[in-house]
């Protein structure tokens, strides 16, 4: 879509920094490596999120159950049936979309903050029954076989690779009719009905999608904890973190989840001897936002005269994309 | 499985019911009435625990006597939080609202680890681990206290806002806040003093939980879960039915956890509460159209 | 696009409504309704508000199922589908409010129709159809604007083009004219007759009757649900039943003119009036709906302010009850500015607001909603007495008090809505269409209370479509058209004109 030279220049700015990217851990610090790994976890579970809260306006209080699905699987198919770890991992992604697909049925009758109670006690509800269940290793957890966990170095590429692809897929979703339909759900669930939408199998394609790149993203990062217990794994922190960063990053946005997990990352880092003075910070903002910029960071940013001045710049020899940008 | 460990569960399980209830009806009146999904909930019973024991300590009187004295404290909390922070997004639908409680249940959930650490603590009251025979059956004394203060306070929060004026203002201003306004009704001061009374009655939950079981700062979760089912199972918007949901759920959990085991207790009871939205959304006791 | 349709064997019945019912609760909504259209017909659809026009729209469409009774497109029973498939079978409807997706751009909003409704694959073929359609509509300037940017009239035209989006045979137009100016209802005019030209069957809802009288074929009249008259626009005009209920009955009985003129002349000689609004300009986020509108009511009188639907009559309610903001103007309330107040204040200084669509708090008893009313501190220690005062005008709320307000028949939730509003002791009630909906013979016990409250000294702000039962009661009146006042004089004045 992008047809013109400063088009291809913003293309060639992305890839340079993708290669950068690529080339840190030759370089950088063990350190280093795995804040950025962290980071780039922390933006495709943000981009999950926002694919189901964002863009289609369902607030999931669940999307804990989704990881913690994930990174069991993957635990006990690996350690259990000695899978290899690729397929532990897409089956982990596998499941959690299973498990979407259940929950779909009673949770999208419910509206608005309904959904949001239901999903949130059909998590709980999960971690509960994790914690008891003797096959998965019940409040002990599970431990991987430690012989056939991969480097640092291999999570680090995995979760550059994961953060984006899924940004990317992202991306595509809302250039097609699957997206549309997303975004028109969120603007207007009775007119998107007048308009052909199958509200409820829209909603489930975005539900499962999500579920698959969280389960599969809890799937790796398990692997790299190496010892899991349900109590943490399927707790609601992993959701909470990931509204945190949609909301104060931009929601409904692409950029914003980025943005959101800089910020909430590097704060987390700066913090990192202050966890509990960290999490208040991040509260504090989080109020701030939702009420004095509901649109996050990005939005805001996007409203300054600054970033019309670039968009301007980059749109001045004809038009870049027809608007159809999906944020 | 005898009969006597399902009757004593059945037993056991409805008194906790009543503490299930006390410990809700915070939730009921802003969430059932207000319809403001208070996921802060658990945070002001914890906040009211520890207060309890702060007040108890500094002036050295009863546990019971301190959460009378918390009360102005958590009135004045709560008012200044609906006014000043949770009111200006009142109006924009239920969702940032929810997500601004949301926020503010972040940062009292660390700053209560911040100020008292990660230890369990309890309150020590005349009721503590002592247990009394009903039926012929023994029964933590406390879960029987608990019902009690739980019928109290219920029935005088259901006299306040079905008899008095000020409680027919809170209804009036939470079923439709713009013909409220019409009516020469101050809508954002009644959604202060309605969110300060279900602060204040987190006071009473703070003390039976800390009195009937150990508390960290991050146990406020727990309970809101289960207050969210007392409150929907009872039905939106009524106070008499938090009473009921409480008791249905503590009685319904005792008994399936002496089919099941007592870990997955907790588990029923939000399978109950999934069961109750899809086949009932309003509630034992919502009037039609609460949902 | 769309020709396989026509290449389909004869279709026995295109569009059939057959005893369509729809009962909410007591109330029946929409009460056994048939009609038949064919292909390329033009239907108008008539009544006062709260007749079930939309209602039967909905119906359609699907959005809730009927009570009793079948709907056909194309003789497929389509009663019982979802709102999707009816919509992919070839049926697009507008909305009196525009719904548009507000945060996506305009072309991306007929897009929804194209891929979804009309079931294409291709992102880009369907920029191309939206493109046309935008051309059509006179829209495709804001081909790339988001939609929640765009004027009323540009929204409008939006909601047709979305609605064309889906490819449809049978298109509803619900109140498409509604709140435009001359000049733009002449646009979209000539936008329906090009669809009309193009084969297109359309049901028109319409409050602009001229709009629907010059395309329709015939023309359904409803009234409380029921079908009042099928006929052309020619028979229509001329049948005494829906003259009746259009423009309410030629009362004999109207006010003694003496009484007018003493009023006419008392509010000469007073200085101040009760309540003054001098250039209000005033409107909804960027869509203003007022105009320089001027306004006075003098103590003891009864105003009407006469308005088709739209014309901005709840608007300016609105704006003097401080519910919406104003842009400029002033209204004072003998002498006070009501510019810095809260809408509760402005109750507080005793303007009582008795307002369309009665809301009633429906899930508190008659008695109690009685007692809010009495809310302001002045009316607060009075309310035993107020009440049975209320009482003695409705003896029916009385039998009614411990029942719950939702359970109320329309008639006796607008006696509460008024009872309501005399609670709080207040020298200036604004009624809003007090007769919405309602049977003949309850508006006259309506307008008999009316009455009565302003000879007991209170002023009456009294705002209607039906000019006629209007104009029988006030001592002066104002028209309001399109947010602005057109006219203004004496009941006797205005009923020669």
């Amino acid at each position: 879509m992008i047809t013109n030279k400063k088009g291809l220049l913003l293309i060639g700015l992305l890839g340079v920094g993708a290669i950068f990217l690529f080339l840190v851990p030759i370089f950088a610090s063990r350190f280093t490596v795995f804040i950025l790994y962290l980071l780039f976890l922390n933006i495709v579970l943000a981009q999950s999120w926002n694919l189901v809260g964002g863009y289609t306006g369902l607030i999931s209080l669940g999307h804990a159950a989704f990881f913690g699905i994930g990174a069991y699987s993957a635990a006990i198919l690996m350690s259990e049936l000695q899978f290899p770890f690729i397929i532990a991992v897409l089956a982990g992604g596998g499941l959690a979309v299973a498990f979407a697909i259940i929950i779909a049925f009673p949770t999208f009758r419910f509206r608005g903050v309904y959904f949001a109670i239901g999903t949130l006690i059909l998590a709980e509800a999960l971690r509960i029954w994790m914690i008891n269940w003797e096959f998965t290793g019940g409040a002990q957890g599970v431990q991987f076989p430690i012989s056939r966990i991969p480097s640092l170095n291999s999570f680090y590429y995995m979760m550059l690779t994961a953060a984006i692809v899924v940004t990317a897929v992202v991306t595509l979703i809302l250039q097609r009719k699957l997206g549309l339909g997303l975004r028109a759900i969120r603007d207007n669930e009775e007119s998107a009905q007048n308009m052909g939408v199958n509200i409820f199998r829209t909603k489930l394609f975005s539900f499962t999608i999500s579920a698959f790149m969280t389960g599969l993203i809890g799937a790796i990062h398990a692997t790299r904890l190496s010892v899991i217990e349900p109590y943490s794994i399927f707790g609601v922190n992993w959701t909470i973190n990931m509204i945190n960063i949609v909301i104060i990053g931009g929601m409904g946005t692409i950029i914003g989840p980025i943005i959101g997990a800089i910020f909430i990352t590097f704060l987390g880092e700066a913090l990192a001897d202050f966890y509990t003075v960290h999490l208040m910070i991040t509260g504090v903002i989080f109020i701030l936002v939702i009420r004095f910029m509901p649109e996050g960071i990005w939005g805001w940013f996007q409203q300054t005269a600054f970033a019309k001045k670039i968009v301007d710049w980059f749109l001045e020899d004809g038009p870049m994309a027809s608007g159809f940008t999906g944020d | 499985m005898t009969i006597n460990t399902l009757l004593a569960g059945a037993l056991n399980g409805f008194f906790l019911g009543g503490l299930y209830a006390t410990v809700a009806i915070s939730l009921s009146l802003v969430f059932g009435v207000m319809r403001l999904v208070n996921v802060t909930h658990g945070e002001y019973l914890i906040a009211a625990a520890y207060l309890n024991i702060v007040i108890t300590s500094a002036l050295g009187i009863d546990p019971l006597i301190s959460t009378f004295i918390s009360i102005p404290i958590l009135f004045v909390v709560g008012y200044a939080l609906q006014r000043w922070v949770l009111n200006p997004v009142m109006n924009k639908g239920m969702e940032p609202a929810l997500l601004m409680a949301f926020g503010l249940s972040i940062i009292a959930q660390n700053g209560l680890i911040r100020v008292f650490g990660g230890d369990s603590k309890t309150i020590t009251t005349q009721f503590s681990q002592r247990g009394m025979e009903v039926f012929g059956i023994t029964v933590p004394t406390i879960y029987v206290v608990s019902l009690f203060i739980g019928i109290i306070l219920i029935g005088g929060l259901h006299l306040f806002i079905n008899r008095s004026f000020l409680g027919k203002a809170i209804r009036a201003a939470t079923q439709d806040p713009e013909t409220a306004g019409v009516m020469g009704i101050n809508v954002n001061v009644i959604y202060a003093i309605t969110y300060a009374i279900g602060a204040t009655l987190a006071s009473f939950g703070g003390l039976l939980i800390g009195t009937a079981f150990s508390f960290v700062p991050s146990t406020g979760f727990y309970w809101l879960l289960k207050s969210f089912v007392v409150v929907v199972l009872g039905g939106m918007g009524s106070i008499v039915g938090t009473l009921a949901g409480g008791l249905i759920l503590g009685t319904t959990e005792g008994i399936g956890a002496a089919f099941v085991g007592t870990g997955y207790r907790d588990m029923i009871g939000f399978l109950i509460f999934l069961l109750m939205l899809l086949v009932r959304p309003r509630g034992l006791f919502g009037q039609k159209g609460s949902e | 696009m769309g020709q396989w349709h026509q290449d389909l064997q004869e279709i026995d019945v295109f569009f059939e409504c057959r005893h369509v019912t729809k009962q909410f609760g007591a109330l029946t909504a929409v009460d056994n309704i048939s009609f038949s259209l064919e292909k390329g017909q033009v239907l108008g659809v008539m009544g006062p508000n709260g007749a079930g026009k939309s209602t039967l729209m909905n119906l359609i469409m699907g959005v809730y199922p009927l009570t009793n009774g079948d709907i056909l497109f194309k003789d497929v029973k389509i009663s019982g589908q979802p709102t999707s498939t009816i919509s992919s079978l070839g049926i697009g409807r507008t909305y009196q409010i525009p719904q548009p997706f507000s945060t996506l751009t305009v072309l991306e909003n007929l897009l929804i129709g194209d891929l979804y409704g009309g079931n294409h694959r291709s992102v880009k073929a369907g920029k191309a159809r939206g493109m046309e359609i935008l051309d059509r509509v006179n829209l495709i300037q804001h081909a790339h604007t988001k939609s929640g940017q765009l004027g009323l009239l540009d929204l409008k035209r939006l909601e047709l083009a979305k609605a064309l989006s889906l490819n449809p045979e049978l298109l509803l137009l619900d109140e498409i004219a509604g709140g435009l100016i001359d000049r733009e209802v002449e646009e979209l005019q000539g936008l329906i007759d090009d669809l009309k030209q193009s084969g297109l069957t359309l049901i028109i809802i319409e409050h602009v009757l001229n709009v629907m009288f010059a395309h329709s074929d015939k023309i359904l009249a409803l009234n409380f649900g029921q079908k009042l008259a099928e006929a052309t626009p020619d028979e229509i005009v001329k049948n005494e039943e829906v003259i009746e209920v259009y423009l309410g009955k030629e009362e004999q009985e109207t006010r003694p003119s003496v009484a007018k003129i003493s009023s006419q002349s008392k509010s000469q000689i007073e200085e101040t009036p009760l309540l003054e609004i001098s250039s209000l300009n005033a409107g909804y986020g960027d869509f203003q709906a007022l105009f320089d509108v001027s306004l006075d009511i003098y103590e003891g009188e009864i105003v009407g302010l006469i308005g088709l639907n739209g014309a901005g009559k709840t608007t300016l309610i609105r704006a003097i009850a401080k519910q919406i903001p104003w842009i400029s103007g002033e209204v004072s309330y003998s002498d006070t500015s009501l510019a810095k107040l809260k809408s509760h204040q402005v109750t507080g200084l005793g303007i009582a607001q008795c307002i369309e669509g009665r809301q009633i708090f429906p899930r508190m008893t008659v008695k109690e909603n009685l007692e809010i009313g009495a809310y302001p501190s002045r009316a607060r220690q009075k309310r035993e007495e107020t009440m049975q005062r209320v009482f003695e005008l409705f003896p029916k709320l009385q039998e009614r008090q411990d029942q719950l307000g939702g359970t109320l028949s329309g008639g006796e939730q607008q006696m509460l809505a008024i009872g309501r509003a005399l609670m709080s002791l207040p020298a200036l009630i604004i009624f809003d269409e007090v007769s919405l909906g309602l049977a003949p013979l309850i508006i006259e016990d309506l307008y008999r209370a009316i009455r009565e409250i302003n000879e007991s000294g209170t002023t009456v702000f009294l705002v209607e479509q039906n000019v006629h039962r209007s104009l029988s009661i006030a001592d002066r009146a104002y028209i309001l058209e399109r947010g602005r006042i057109t006219l203004s004089g004496t009941a006797v004045e205005l009923s020669e004109n």
